[in-house]
């Protein structure tokens, strides 16, 4: 069966794990940034989707990922993304795991491998975010938009461990407390490339649409849609 | 004052330049210009340019969140004029983020302009259970609860508020408006929230024209 696979650059050093198992594919990676934007990061992937011919099946490493993907369309190609609400739930490997970790904790931010790098990258007074908003609008701006944004999330922070090379460096480089670490696996991610359990993905297929049903098990379903949807969406 | 003046303050929000917005707005009332004028051809119409840029992804979360800081220097100066005597509020809403969620930008914002458009606000912050809402509806006799979500993990909770408060005998007495990055048209249907709204700048706007 022949793919294309679409991943999130967060998911990168593990499927290349997987990838030293399976063989080498391709894959066409979209920066983390573009959920800042959930519509953009929408039209991003359904521009990859809209340009894919010639396969059987595209792999969306993706969940719901702040609904970002809901408004995605099949063009005749089915598309299978990940039963997910999130990356923090494919690299603890199900989830259970996830929901364990995290109902009823409003503490959720994580961090992984991948993801690590943006705390210097995004949360950091020295990154190219803050430097940016200071430059544009002033240090008092900047300094007020990080406290808003970051600083009441300064609780240890869950770090998802999958045993790859850097991890211990880097939760090292930050000090005691900062990380809670996790064991993650990879048999989510794994059975999402061999597609022999038909569970950790959702597919959609012409003419139906992504519909969120938010609890922990489900997470997300698919439905015919109505000529009105496609009406809607067109304008 | 002329144009030019409301052009300075326009860009003076949406700049985020506190001390600038600062000074016209006590400025304008030396000068003897209504509190109102000022609020909204102002204050008001800044955030109605962001609002715009937001929609088509020419500005971001931290682009907001800078001229709403603008936004309430501005306010404080005015909110003493804007009160007339014993006008009463327009409203009172109940507004909060649900539980299980920590994130509060988009439902400051919402208080914010609520307040900007004589709502009074009763707020009750992040993590909010379902049973606190409708505590604070008894208490305050409101009739607008404002829910916000910005974890797809915390939109099952939208469906425990509003049956919390049909379970308390409430769910006709209360408009229910949902709102948050995550939340679609689609989802606040399901639930049967009475208003969506994708904005947390215009949300008040909505508001007003739907109690009109």
């Amino acid at each position: 069966m022949s793919r294309r696979i679409i991943a999130c650059e967060v998911f990168k050093p593990y499927l290349d794990k997987l990838f030293e198992e399976s063989g080498i594919e391709t894959v066409d990676y979209l920066e983390i940034r573009q959920h800042d934007h959930p519509e953009l990061l929408a039209r991003s992937i359904q521009s990859i989707i809209d340009d894919t011919k010639d396969v059987d099946e595209i792999l969306l490493f993706y969940g719901l990922c702040g609904n970002a993907i809901l408004p995605l369309v099949s063009r005749g190609i089915p598309v299978k993304v990940l039963r997910v609400h999130d990356c923090a739930a494919a690299l603890m490997g199900s989830n259970v795991a996830y929901r364990k970790r995290f109902e009823g904790n409003p503490h959720k931010r994580y961090h992984c491998l991948s993801y690590g790098e943006r705390d210097d990258e995004y949360f950091a007074r020295t990154s190219p975010e803050y430097r940016k908003i200071s430059e544009e609008y002033g240090e008092d701006n900047a300094d007020y938009v990080f406290a808003m944004l970051y600083d009441k999330f300064s609780t240890p922070v869950t770090y998802i461990k999958l045993g790859l090379d850097g991890e211990d460096a880097q939760i090292r480089r930050k000090e005691e407390g900062y990380y809670s670490v996790i064991d993650g696996n990879l048999d989510l991610l794994r059975k999402m490339l061999k597609g022999d359990d038909d569970h950790v993905g959702v597919t959609l297929y012409p003419e139906h649409k992504f519909v969120g049903v938010y609890d922990y098990e489900e997470i997300l379903t698919t439905i015919k849609q109505h000529h009105d949807d496609e009406k809607t969406r067109e304008e | 004052m002329d144009q030019a003046f409301y052009e300075e303050l326009i860009l003076s929000v949406t700049r985020g330049k506190v001390k600038d917005v600062d000074r016209l707005c006590r400025e304008a009332l030396e000068n003897g210009v209504s509190a109102f004028k000022i609020l909204d051809d102002g204050l008001l119409a800044a955030m109605q340019i962001v609002a715009e840029r937001w929609k088509n992804g020419t500005v971001f979360i931290p682009e907001v969140l800078i001229a709403a800081r603008a936004l309430n220097v501005g306010l404080a100066i005015l909110e003493p004029y804007l009160v007339l005597g014993n006008q009463k509020p327009k409203a009172k809403v109940v507004l909060g983020t649900v539980k299980d969620d920590l994130h509060d930008i988009g439902k400051n914002i919402v208080g914010l302009m609520l307040k900007s458009h004589g709502f009074e606000c009763i707020d009750l912050g992040v993590d909010v259970a379902p049973a606190k809402f409708v505590e604070a509806v008894k208490e305050s006799g409101a009739k607008v609860v404002c829910m916000s979500a910005l974890l797809t993990t915390s939109m099952i909770h939208f469906t425990e508020v509003v049956q919390a408060f049909k379970e308390a005998g409430l769910r006709d007495s209360v408009l229910i408006c949902v709102g948050g990055a995550p939340v679609t048209a689609t989802f606040a249907s399901q639930i049967e929230a009475d208003i969506f709204e994708p904005d947390a700048v215009t949300f008040a706007e909505h508001l007003e024209r739907r109690l009109a």
